[in-house]
This record gives C-alpha cells, structure tokens and sequence, in this order.
C-alpha cells in the first residue's frame, strides 16, 4: 500500500468555484462569527478563591441517561450521571495526567506487567466497605464484557489478585501502554459493588436502571423522567470535606437552542461539550457571565474513504483528495474557526505522540492543479463530460456543522473533476449504511482519540478493527500489515518513549496511504456560568466533588 | 342516538388495529439500526450487540416480532422501551400527563377565543375590524411556533426576567403544595402561549368563513324579517349552523393534541410526550414509538367519535339521516 509521497510548500490558491449570494451572505456570517470567536479561551483558574459549601449546580443534557452505570455504556449522558454516582481507581488531572481516585497509590513492576493498587477506606451508599473484591469484580465482569471502552484494556489482563480488602494486584498478560489511564471512570472502568452486582443480569439489575448504590461525591435523590435527575450530597463520602454542592441537578433539554436561552437565563449553570454547538461559542464567549473551557481528551473530524472500491484502493487518488481540499477554508468557515486544521493522523494535542515531521500542510496543502495531475497519474482522466469519478459521501445530518462541511468538500472535490453526491442522512442510517452495509464512498466520521493512539486511534487503521456491523471501527477497509505490528508494538511498549517511536513511524505511512483523511481538530467547548467554580474539574466527569458555586 | 355512537366505536376496533399493523410495519421498515443508535460512538466488546438484539428480542424474524408484539399488546403488555430501559405503557401515560395539560388548555382557549373573535369580525365583513382579525389570524397562523417560542424566551425570559425560560417547574428552589401548582402554571404561560396562537388563529379563520356562510343563507334572511334582534339571530340561528366545521377543525386537533406540541415542546423543554416522540425516533426506540402511535391512534379515533356525536347534538339533520338508516 506504500506510495511515493511529494513535499510541497503550501502556496495560495484560490477556490476553483465561487459560492452563490445566499451561500456567499451565510459563509461571511460565518467568518464573522469565526472571528468574533477568536480568543475565547476560559480566563485563569479561580486557584485563589475559597471553595463555598452549599447550592445547587443545574447542568443541561441533550439526552436522558439509559443507564446508571458508568461500565456498560459510553453514551454521553450515561457517563456523565454515573461518574457522579461511581469513583475509579484513577481520575484525570489537568494535561490528562493520572492522579489518584479510590486507589490512594500505586506501584507499576519494572516489566509494566503487574499493577499494585493500594484502596482509600470508602463504603457503598448501603453502607458496605468498598473493598478489592469490587474492583476485581467490576473490571473482570463488567467493564471487560460490557464497556466498550475498557475493551482493548480488559484483553490485556490476565488476572487480579485480591490479597487483602484493600490491596489490587492487576496482572497483565503483556504489557499495555496506556493501561493506568484506562482506569478512570469514564473508560468504563468505575469501581461497581459486587455484592448488588454479583449473580444478576447487569442490564436488568436495579442499579443500572434506577437505584445506583455508589460510592462517587453525589447520590441519586430523584428521577423524573423526561425532565431532570437530582443528585444529592453523600454525607459519607470518602474524599473528608467533599463535595462542596448540595445538590446537581441534570436537566434534561433535546433542543440546543433551548440550553443556551436557558443557560443565558440563569435556569442552567453548566452545558456540557457535547450539548453546546459550536455556533454558540460566540454568544458566550465574550460575556463575562460565562465561561468556557477546553475540556475532554481531543476528537477529530475524519473523511473515511471506501478503500475496497475503485479508484479509492489508489493512494494515489486519495492523496489528490485530501490536496484537493483547502482544510483552511473549512476549519474557519464551516468549524468557526474552533479547534485546529489537522496535519496528521495522531493529533498534536496528544504531544509525546504526534509526529512534528508529518504535517499535511507541507505535504498535502491545497493545490487542485496538483490535486489533478495526482489523479491522472493515478490513471483516473476525465471523461468526455470533464468528470473523472462519481463519489457517494454519507454523512449524519444531526451534526451542525457536516452539512456545510460535505458542501464545501463536494465544491472542492468537483472542482478536480470528481461528482460528489451528498448523502446525508439521520445517524442510525447513516451508521448502517456504513459500518454494516459498507454502502458508501467516503463517510464524514467524528472520532474521540480517547486521549491516546492505542485507545482512540487504532481502530481507524488496524485491520483487527475491520469489523463489518459494529460501529466507530475501521470503516475504510485498509489493512496493512506493518502498521497494524507497529499499532501492536505502539500498544504493548512500556514507556512513552518507547511508544512514541512506533507512533512516529505510523504517522509517516498513514500520511502516505491516506485511507482516512484527518481533516480537523475538534475543540469540545463546556460552558458554564461564572458562579459555578471548580469548571475544570467538574466539566471533566469525574470532579463535581470539587465543584462550588459562589454565592 | 345510542347506536350511532356503537356504530361509531364498533368501526374503531378494527381501525385501531390496521393502525398497529402498517406502523409496526413502517417503523420497521426505517432504515438505520435501534441497536447502534443504543451503544454509542465506540466499538463494543465482542458478542455485546448480539445479546442485547437478543435480549429486545430484534433477532427474531419481522412476523414473529409483530406476533409478540401483537401478543403482549393484547394482555395490556405495551413492551419495553429500548433507549429508556422502562416499560412503555407507563413511560407514555407519564408524559401524556403534561403534554394534555399544555394542549387541552391550548385547545380550549383557541375554541373559545376563535370563535368570539370570528362572531366579532364575520358580521363587520370587510371592514377595517375585520381586517384587523383576519391579518391577525394569518400571523398567528403564519408564523412558526418554534421561532415565536425562542423570541418569546428572548423577550420575557432573558431580557424582562419575568417569566421562565424552560421546563415545568422550577429546579433551584423546588416549591411545594399550591405553591408548586403557582410554579406549574408560571411555566406553563409561554409554551401554553406559543401554542394557542396557532389554535386560535386556525379556528377563527375557519370560524370566520362559516359564520359567513350562514349569514349569507335564507333562514338568517328569514329571521331578520321576522324582526329578531341582530344579536338573537347571530346567536340563535347563525351560531349553531356554523359551528359544524368549527367543531370539526377542534376534534381533528384533539385528536393530535397528544403529540401536538412537539416544537413547543422542545422548545420549552416541556416534559411531554412530543419530546419523547423526537428523542424515541432518533433513537429507533420501536417499542416506544409504537406505544406513541398506539395513544395517538386511540386518542384520533375517540376524537372522531367525540366530534361525530356533537355533530348529531348540533345538527338535528344528521341524527334524522341517521335515524332513518337504522
């Protein structure tokens, strides 16, 4: 699959269209937002103030939860609630650090195969001692079977060792790079009590529908469906002081447009990053009411192309669509100049991975006459009518900004001589269409990189991802042996160093093959009104108990 | 008059039951997968998707799921909703509750005020009052709900501060007793508002024109010569001639009042059923879609009925024809 790769400087070019007037009025809307919008990063954390007890936080979900628990589900609203209910081992810190959860330390064996886990003293809201029995328990019998997100993680363990009530010994059966952060609440890997759990069939059990027994800051009070969930304080929480809230209450509100009047009224005090569309950036961002914050580990935009069908098997083709495509333009006018234009497959959020040497800007910047004389060296001329190919791009019209974004891509694209035919659709078509049925040419894919390459970005390339009828897999088809080794290794080495070198050398074949085009850094913007504290933490699931509101 | 009305229900049996069939067979026939909408954005552990196709039972072939389906249906069993982890049957009638205390006063309000407002201009047709109503109507009629709703929210919620921008009650300090109730109907001003406007202008438009009509016929000729006050015949005899296509535009609404309101539901995030309709199709949630359809279908067919006997109460013609067919 290797191809030769050409450097080239960025030069300007103008588009090879021009918009219409209505499409011409609606994009300068939208570069003036993207302007306005500039600089809109959160003001300095409130590090000096002191915490106040007592209040309730109002947080707006688009969606009500289908579960209360965080370890079968990776719906949004899913992980949100039960990361109230349910503390982990570790949590994230700032700059995605590790810092210690319901495990107080830890000790990692030299060979990275054998974790020792040593317990804060925490009980149930029933009163039972949180022991490691339920750690073991929750990891092997949940969060392996069920959470999708502690798949990969789980086939590592081998076993875990209980040697006394507060003492976890996980066991690997090879090494995992990124296995301690895989720990955290919202990877699925929450610490579940096995004396509910045990015996009963975990999507029937009262705890996940309704009665959660947790040992996270806040319980469950009330349910009214349709409405709102109301946490409430745990007296007995293990963390001595915390949380600082009284109460969160979950609203629940399917419309955006209704979040954010509600949040401008005062009825809401947080709109998580998932709920908060980025057109609305500019509304908050300069009102000193509000706040926002970067938060979550980084997520790209993705162009996914069909490489079992011709001429995409080429990587010659796909190399001229990413050059045809001015990823400038896009990132300011159709993602409002939020987040960042992708230069490679592993995003530069993600620094000790990222590969400086690979950036597509140099390699691939927009150049449609390149882009062409690409295409015809890859064998694919226009025809009598000027067209080269016909392509069908599946997309979820749900999403705010793919329906501007595949316009602007099929001007582009057909610029170079390529008919694009939009398909835009609801998401559970498009994701059949997709990820079951293989029906389409090139899919627009929003894909989390779970904060890590072994997590988050593997599946999009590995051919131990090609797995027809489950979704967010490698859609593209693409198999190549030496970078699915090179993802393995990447996987298993010890160090960050160490896996870093494999991460380099895969971003060097993938920016040559091109079987799926990374098109942006996406930003996730929480927003929330001033009087909550605490922001960052508590917009990153698992620290509401460090949440306060000022008076 | 009785057997008009068994006639009637007789026919919403089998109506009800063509009804259940062609959705369950449409909701079906939707593409996209309700067990992909349900995992989420991350590749599932193996053998995780089989059992919970097994466990709603979606592995099964399309007649044996509409046998089931069909089945339970007939113990009162309405199934189990996917997304919510909840039994259907309680989840609708829950949400029902609040979207009929949107829409009932919603409907009410637009009956009455409709057709005050029509008796009002009918009779000055033509004149400035009467265009003044008629724009009215079309505004009301014209303009779209979720956007009066949003611009609602703008003015009296965020700008003035008077009123509340979402929900049914207020979360912050949750009040009790009748305070609760003051609290409910605080809420219930703005979506309750956005949503008459409609009602009120589509009744008094068609108000308007039948009142018209039945000025225009020879008995209102007829009673004005016999010297009856204008205000008497209006009333007495052109009133209940009009009132037949009245009646008709109310009921056919009834009927849809239960998801009615899906805009302004959203919009308020009112905890209706319509929100629930929105979310439930996102979500291929069958079970609870057809829950949806099924309260629907009976909730149309019982208006029919409802407005096919004031049809009789109303018009002394269609109780004879009747009469003479039994």
């Amino acid at each position: 699959m290797q191809s030769s790769l050409r450097f080239t400087e960025a030069k300007s070019a103008r588009p090879p269209f021009s918009f219409g007037t209505r499409r011409s009025a609606l994009l300068a809307a939208l570069a003036c937002c993207a302007v306005a919008a500039l600089g809109t990063q959160s003001p300095a954390p409130a590090a000096e103030e002191t915490p106040q007890y007592g209040g309730t936080a109002i947080a707006a979900l688009g969606a009500e939860p289908a579960v209360l628990n965080p370890d079968i589900s990776v719906g949004v609203p899913d992980i949100f609630t039960g990361c109230i209910l349910y503390d982990a081992l570790v949590r994230f810190g700032e700059g995605f650090k590790i810092v210690p959860s319901l495990a107080k330390s830890w000790e990692i064996a030299p060979d990275s195969l054998t974790y020792t886990f040593h317990l804060e003293t925490a009980n149930w809201a029933d009163g039972k001692p949180v022991t490691s029995a339920d750690v073991k328990f929750s990891l092997l019998e949940l969060s392996s079977k069920y959470g999708a997100k502690f798949n990969s993680p789980g086939r590592a363990i081998q076993d875990i060792d209980t040697p006394d009530p507060l003492t976890v010994i996980i066991r690997l059966s090879k090494p995992f790079g990124p296995f301690l952060f895989s720990l955290a609440c919202e990877q699925n890997a929450a610490v579940l009590p096995a004396h509910v759990f045990r015996g009963t069939d975990v999507f029937k059990n009262p705890a996940t529908l309704t009665a959660p027994i947790g040992n996270g800051p806040f319980q469950l009070a009330e349910w009214v469906r349709g409405d709102h969930l109301t946490f409430t304080r745990n007296p007995n929480y293990w963390m001595k002081g915390k949380p600082y809230l009284d109460r969160i209450i979950v609203k629940i509100m399917p419309d955006s447009a209704a979040r954010i009047l509600a949040l401008q009224a005062g009825e809401v005090d947080f709109v998580d990053e998932y709920y908060f569309p980025l057109s609305a950036h500019m509304i908050f961002a300069n009102d000193p009411r509000f706040e926002l914050q970067e938060v979550s580990y980084p997520s790209n935009d993705l162009i996914i192309l069909n490489t079992r069908r011709a001429p995409l098997d080429k990587p010659k083709v796909r190399q001229a669509l990413l050059t045809a495509l001015d990823r400038n333009f896009i990132h300011k006018n159709v993602f409002h100049d939020i987040g960042a234009p992708a230069v490679s497959a592993i995003d530069t959020r993600i620094k000790w991975a990222n590969n400086p040497a690979v950036n597509y800007d140099k390699m691939y910047a927009y150049d449609p006459a390149r882009a062409a004389k690409l295409l015809d060296e890859a064998g694919v001329r226009p025809g009598a009518d000027g067209t080269r190919f016909a392509m069908r791009v599946s997309f979820d019209t749900g999403r705010p900004e793919y329906t501007s974004w595949a316009q602007a891509m099929q001007r582009y694209w057909q610029a170079v001589g390529i008919k694009v035919v939009l398909e835009g659709a609801e998401r559970p078509v498009v994701l059949k269409r997709v990820y079951t049925d293989y029906d389409f040419d090139a899919t627009l894919q929003n894909y989390t990189t779970s904060g890590d390459p072994a997590l988050g970005i593997s599946r999009i390339y590995a051919t131990e991802s090609i797995k027809q009828g489950q979704a967010f897999n490698n859609a593209s088809g693409y198999s190549n042996p030496e970078i699915d080794e090179l993802f393995s290794k990447g996987r298993d080495a010890a160090s960050q160093d160490e896996r870093a070198k494999y991460y380099f050398k895969i971003q060097e074949l993938i920016a040559s093959d091109l079987p799926t085009l990374t098109i942006h850094q996406q930003t996730e913007v929480d927003a929330a009104s001033v009087r909550l504290r605490g922001m960052w933490k508590a917009a990153n699931y698992q620290w509401w108990h460090e949440a306060w509101l000022r008076k | 008059m009785r057997g008009y009305l068994l006639s009637r229900l007789a026919w919403a049996g089998p109506i009800v039951f063509c009804i259940l069939v062609i959705n369950f067979l449409i909701i079906h026939v939707v593409p996209g997968d309700p067990i992909q909408a349900l995992v989420g954005d991350f590749p599932t552990p193996p053998g995780y998707i089989e059992q919970i196709r097994h466990e709603f039972g979606l592995d099964q072939p399309i007649s044996t799921q509409l046998g089931l389906y069909l089945l339970n249906l007939a113990e009162g069993n309405l199934g189990f909703s996917f997304a919510n982890r909840q039994p259907v049957l309680g989840l609708v009638l829950d949400r029902a509750r609040f979207t009929l205390l949107l829409m009932l006063q919603a409907l009410t309000a637009a009956a009455i005020l409709g057709v005050v407002l029509a008796l009002a201009a009918a009779p000055r047709a033509g004149s400035l009052y009467d265009s003044g109503i008629t724009a009215l109507s079309l505004i009301g009629f014209s303009v779209p709900i979720f956007w009066l709703g949003q611009i609602l929210v703008i003015v009296f919620a965020i700008k003035l501060r008077w009123l509340p921008a979402q929900g049914m009650i207020s979360l912050r300090d949750t009040p009790t007793g009748w305070a609760a109730v003051t609290d409910v109907l605080w809420h219930l001003i703005l979506p309750a508002f956005s949503v008459t406007i409609y009602y009120v202008a589509i009744v008094a438009r068609v108000a308007r024109a039948s009142v018209l009509d039945a000025m225009s016929q020879d008995f209102v000729l007829t009673a004005k010569a016999k010297g009856l006050s204008r205000r008497y015949v209006l009333w007495r005899h052109v009133l209940p001639n009009a009132l037949i296509p009245v009646v008709t535009v109310i009921g056919y609404n009834f009927g849809y009042s239960l998801t009615g309101a899906i805009l302004v539901e959203t919009v308020f995030a009112w905890p209706g059923l319509g929100n629930l309709f929105i979310t439930s199709i996102g979500n291929r949630d069958y079970p609870l879609l057809q829950g949806i359809f099924l309260l629907t279908a009976i909730a149309v067919v019982i208006a029919n009925v409802v407005t096919d006997v004031l049809y009789a109460a109303l018009d002394p013609r269609v109780r004879s024809s009747y009469g003479r067919n039994a």
